[in-house]
């Protein structure tokens, strides 16, 4: 089992002892939070230095954010040929084959069943739609598609309800879990940015305000047992159980979120 | 300028296409995918049985019908499958095509493309909001799959939207103009919608069937606007409330101090969200397709399109400043809603003149 540490700070990255296999550097959320290109640069240095496997996360990303991944990708390139890309918007993909980078399947991308209400409704479910809510939710079509595009490695949340360890058994996909954070929802309407201001605005995308210090709240809600977290735009929940590990399947990456990303 | 509606329901056809409706929208919701998912991983992400049509020979006569009055029907398509969804959709695709749809809205990258390898040369593809669209790359990636318009996400400026508008000019792009600006993002969001249930077994279908066919036209609105205010609420997890625990950066662990108690989506303003005033920009920048979200009944649909279709008639009779037309909106909305404009669930908020 490769094991990944996640950071989307480089001071983070810079300070930790790094007892891993590879890093995984940058932000899947938030457009606001791309790195910049002097940043990218000290994550693979260090990456190279400690002699570390090296992925860089990518975001769903606005039109007029966009360029900043061509300038991004294409130093990755030059920098570490052929690295990981974990793409989370259709459109990094090409720039990332364009650049002869191994685009990965990113969660966002996933399309598994997340929200925290489903355990405690599952048992009313027919077997069919219980399956379908422990799986990935991407056919075979969605896989023969991805093999052409050169998608070899498919990036999992750790589900509440667990996941079906049989559906992972493709010999052509690897795939990675993230642990202990699972992503459920996100929006380009900040509730951290948006708080303090009229209510008129609080629905409003706007640009970040602060962002070296994305904002943290658990949430409570009658309908779900699991306390979710707020980080930024994104709502998560936590799971740390590995049960995953006892079963022989095709997941050979733990993605380690040392904290709620953002 | 083109109003896209939805239908759920065969009787609703006529009414919503007089009303002023372009083009219609529904999905289905049949008994084969009821028996085996029950109304979770509806295929057309519409949970409820009163929002869909229930069997082919209900799409077979709301196709007849929209045809008779020149109006195309577009078939929801747009949630993401598993394997055995997938064939599904499939299956209903095909079963549809044969009943003369045309058009379909999809999200799905399997089924845009199995479609592709299948080639039904005469099938249009709308790329659904749910694809999240929100850059020109990511365009031209789905252009692959021969689309012909991209419904844009809710989550667009007006700016962007002007910009992916004069980048794909062989593309017709569609937007939001009423209701249900959810607060995330659909195509990421995993929330389910609705409330679920074991399959529904025969009985209850049929309740549902008279319910939804019979009687609903007699319960007064402002019961049937309550009630469907609670079905959201209770349904969405994204309208119902939150306590906010205030946090600092770093371990969930250290999260502690004020609580707040937040609703993400309101579940009354939610469902009024409206951007007509951005229809003078659209109008400005060549948006052509306007989608009225929502399967709530047949009054509000048609009460929404002629509002929609009212505004346009004034963007297109009348030579206003911007804010002189959002002046004359607000006045409608008010006039057919009884109810203030309400900014908070602005689709487009940087373009309208508050």
């Amino acid at each position: 089992m490769e094991n990944v540490v996640y950071f989307s700070d480089i001071n983070k990255l810079k300070s930790n002892n790094l007892d891993c296999d590879r890093i995984y550097f940058g932000n899947e959320f938030c457009d606001e939070r791309i790195p910049s290109l002097d940043d990218l640069r000290v994550a693979i240095s260090i990456a190279k230095e400690r002699n570390k496997g090296f992925g860089f996360v990518t975001c769903y990303v606005s039109e007029y954010k966009i360029e900043k991944y061509y300038c991004l990708l294409n130093a990755l390139a030059e920098l570490l040929p052929g690295s990981e890309v974990i793409i989370n918007d259709w459109g990094i993909l090409k720039i990332c084959l364009q650049n002869n980078l191994t685009p990965v399947l990113g969660r966002l991308l996933v399309r598994q069943k997340r929200d925290p209400r489903i355990s405690s409704f599952m048992k009313l479910l027919p077997d069919l739609s219980k399956l379908r809510l422990h799986q990935t939710g991407l056919s075979n079509y969605f896989k023969d598609f991805l093999k052409t595009q050169c998608i070899n490695r498919i990036e999992l949340d750790n589900l509440i309800q667990g996941i079906d360890i049989n559906e992972l058994q493709d010999v052509n996909f690897n795939y990675s879990i993230y642990i202990p954070y699972g992503y459920v929802t996100t929006t380009r309407i900040c509730f951290f940015r948006n708080k303090n201001l009229s209510k008129d605005k609080r629905f409003s995308i706007l640009p970040c305000t602060n962002k070296s210090n994305c904002g943290l709240a658990k949430l409570h809600n009658r309908q779900i047992k699991d306390i979710l977290f707020m980080r930024g735009n994104t709502i998560f929940f936590k799971n740390t159980s590995q049960v995953f590990l006892k079963s022989d399947s095709r997941i050979d990456r733990i993605v380690h979120e040392l904290e709620i990303p953002d | 300028m083109f109003i896209v509606a939805p239908i759920s329901r065969v009787a609703e056809v006529t009414s919503v296409i007089e009303a002023g409706a372009d083009e219609i929208y529904c999905g289905l919701l049949v008994n084969e995918q009821l028996d085996s998912h029950g109304n979770v991983n509806c295929l057309n992400r519409r949970a409820e049985i009163s929002s869909n049509l229930t069997n082919y020979e209900e799409l077979k006569e709301v196709i007849g019908i929209a045809r008779s009055k020149n109006t195309p029907v577009n078939l929801a398509l747009n949630e993401f499958y598993g394997q055995d969804q997938v064939f599904m959709a499939l299956r209903q695709l095909e079963k549809s095509m044969e009943c003369g749809i045309d058009r379909i809205i999809v999200a799905d990258i399997g089924l845009l493309s199995e479609i592709k390898n299948r080639k039904y040369p005469n099938l249009k593809i709308h790329i659904s909001s749910c694809a999240s669209v929100f850059n020109s790359e990511t365009i031209e990636f789905y252009k692959m799959f021969n689309l012909t318009r991209v419904i844009l996400n809710r989550q667009l400026t007006l700016s962007e939207i002007e910009h992916l508008n004069r980048s794909f000019g062989e593309l017709e792009m569609e937007v939001f103009i009423l209701n249900e600006r959810c607060y995330n993002i659909d195509g990421f969001c995993t929330f389910l919608h609705g409330r679920f249930s074991s399959a529904y077994n025969n009985f209850t279908r049929l309740a549902l069937n008279i319910m939804q066919n019979k009687i609903i036209e007699y319960i007064p609105r402002s019961i049937l606007r309550v009630l469907h205010r609670n079905v959201v609420k209770n349904s969405l997890t994204c309208c119902s409330s939150y306590i906010a625990q205030d946090g600092q950066m770093g371990s969930d662990n250290e999260v502690g101090g004020l609580k707040e108690k937040i609703v993400f989506s309101n579940p009354d303003l939610f469902l009024q969200a409206c951007g007509i005033c951005a229809l003078y920009d659209f109008y400005k920048i060549g948006v052509k397709f306007f989608k009225i979200s929502g399967r709530s009944l047949l009054a509000n649909k048609t009460a929404d399109i002629r509002l929609v279709k009212e505004a346009i008639s004034i963007l297109q009779g009348e030579q206003l400043e911007k804010k002189e037309f959002c002046i004359k909106i607000k006045k409608l909305i008010h006039q057919k809603y009884s109810r203030a404009c309400s900014p908070e669930y602005c689709y487009y908020y940087d373009t309208a003149a508050f």
